[in-house]
């Protein structure tokens, strides 16, 4: 048999999950040299779009995939990532995914950048800025985002240190930076929304109107988007993200809400757009796309739900052996080490 | 079998402008590096972009056997078939469960050593769909084989030493588990 062609193996290989490339590189040097290379491990995320997902759930977390043979009854698997087991875990925190890339927060001020496909992970240094006292302090709390600047191929940490002073660690570099103070007010607790390379959070602006925050990580400028005419208070929503468009949803434990708002156009305002759901919800985050038809939902941290646009129908899917509440997330399987940088 | 001199006699009398109708469906020969003739329709001989980009880039006439030198008759009388049915499908309401159930049994009809060999001539055929197909079919295969399944089918030989595969082995030593038993 004459020698495949080089192409034809990258071709072949770039549909393979993660693990079986993790394995595969111990094939040969050059299939080990192959797989390492920046233009393949780019080939490899283009071919795995398909989002999955991650469950923050009693001091663990998990992984749940669409491709799954079962289909009303998912069976999420225990993913490892660093600091599993350790005795001073809290709620293991998750503040964004990119390309495979997942920031979580497994204990306060311990920051990880890991990938749960290949289970590389780099701890992120320090802050430099955490342990001061702030005169300033709008809020008691930190708040973050965490996301991908594809114009300067770096992904970023930003942290809003009691809601006035405002952090951006580079993986790139390997270093924090402090960026512009925090321009508005009364941001909300909830880690940043991450899409078009910008992370946003909702808060309030000078106006008194509530507005939402989007920090371009390249730029590292803050800039507002103005939420539908009709919300009026910041308090009580959060933002999420389905397939690149922006949402609003509210979050409330007293009134049980049936709306959600979708930014069909990023920036435009005229472009809220209301999709009615059937299921009454205290809280609601969008997820994913589900085989394509549904839009999978995450309801009151304690179910799932596959959600029909067109009639705001309900199906419950069911996943076993998860406790509740729990918190969730979407990402993509691919080989993007977090230590790229080293490469 | 005719000899090449012959073969261009022939030609020089029966060539006329290529695009000439006709009223019986056109033919291609080609002749694989082993030596045989084949006659291919000519909508399933245009689905590869190699014979298409021969006959039509200076107007060759369909007189000419097309040489495919790299090529065995095994390898393509495979494709043939792939691309027959293909053809055949294309515009049915049915098309991706119908291609879906053809495209099982063929992966079944054949070992993956032959499997990966027919890459080589989805790539100089230039077959697009094709190629994604056999390299799909590829992957989906070896996804859960070990190290030395890759190695033997690949022909790859293992240029590490002992203690550089222990090394290599322990970047991700779980990526090494829960693999297919029934590994040949």
């Amino acid at each position: 048999m004459s020698k495949i062609s080089h192409d034809t193996i990258i071709d072949i290989l770039s549909r393979l999950p993660a693990k079986s490339i993790c394995r595969f590189r111990c094939v040969s040097k050059t299939w080990l040299l192959l797989t390492h290379e920046p233009h393949f491990i780019a080939t490899h995320l283009s071919r795995h779009q398909k989002q999955k997902l991650i469950l923050s759930s009693n001091k663990a977390l998990f992984s749940l995939d669409q491709e799954a043979p079962i289909d009303d009854d998912m069976l999420p698997s225990v993913l490892d990532f660093p600091l599993k087991g350790d005795l001073n875990n809290q709620w293991i925190q998750m503040l964004g995914s990119c390309n495979g890339l997942v920031c979580i927060m497994p204990q306060p001020e311990a920051f990880f950048v890991f990938n749960p496909s290949t289970r590389e992970s780099m701890r992120v240094p320090d802050c430099p800025m955490s342990s001061h006292a702030d005169p300033c302090a709008e809020v008691g709390y930190d708040v973050h985002g965490f996301g991908y600047a594809p114009s300067v191929k770096d992904y970023m940490l930003v942290k809003i240190h009691k809601g006035c002073s405002v952090l951006i660690f580079s993986l790139k570099n390997n270093s924090w930076k402090t960026v512009q103070d925090f321009p508005y007010k009364h941001l909300l607790k909830n880690p940043g929304t991450t899409l078009n390379g910008a992370v946003h959070w909702l808060c309030m602006g000078p106006d008194h109107l509530p507005v939402i925050a989007a920090l371009d990580l390249a730029g590292q400028k803050f800039s507002g988007l103005s939420p539908p005419e009709s919300v009026i208070d910041s308090n009580g929503y959060t933002t999420g993200v389905l397939r690149d468009c922006l949402c609003l949803l509210h979050h409330n434990d007293h009134d049980r809400q049936r709306v959600f708002w979708i930014m069909k156009e990023y920036g435009v305002k005229e472009s809220w757009t209301r999709i009615l759901i059937a299921e009454p919800f205290f809280s609601l985050q969008p997820l994913c796309y589900w085989k394509n038809t549904k839009i999978l939902v995450a309801r009151n941290r304690r179910e799932m739900l596959l959600f029909n646009p067109r009639d705001g129908t309900c199906k419950c899917l069911l996943a076993n052996g998860l406790q509740v509440p729990f918190y969730v997330d979407v990402y993509v399987e691919s080989l993007v080490s977090p230590n790229f940088r080293l490469n | 079998m005719s000899t090449p001199a012959e073969n261009e006699a022939s030609i020089k009398q029966e060539s006329g402008p290529s695009g000439t109708v006709q009223d019986k469906p056109k033919k291609i020969v080609v002749r694989t590096g082993d030596g045989e003739v084949f006659e291919l329709k000519e909508e399933v001989a245009m689905e590869m972009e190699t014979i298409k980009t021969f006959f039509m880039e200076d107007n060759i006439s369909y007189e000419t056997v097309m040489p495919l030198t790299n090529v065995d008759s095994w390898e393509l009388v495979k494709v043939i078939e792939y691309c027959s049915k293909y053809v055949e499908l294309k515009n049915k309401e049915n098309f991706h469960k119908e291609l879906k159930a053809f495209q099982d049994e063929f992966v079944k009809s054949m070992s993956p050593k032959t499997l990966l060999s027919l890459s080589n001539v989805a790539n100089y055929l230039e077959i697009k769909y094709f190629l994604d197909f056999i390299c799909q079919a590829i992957a989906d295969h070896i996804k859960s084989k070990d190290v030395e399944y890759v190695r033997e089918l690949f022909g790859v030989e293992n240029d590490f030493t002992e203690e550089e595969y222990e090394m290599a082995k322990t970047e991700a030593p779980w990526a090494h588990e829960n693999l297919d038993k029934d590994l040949y």
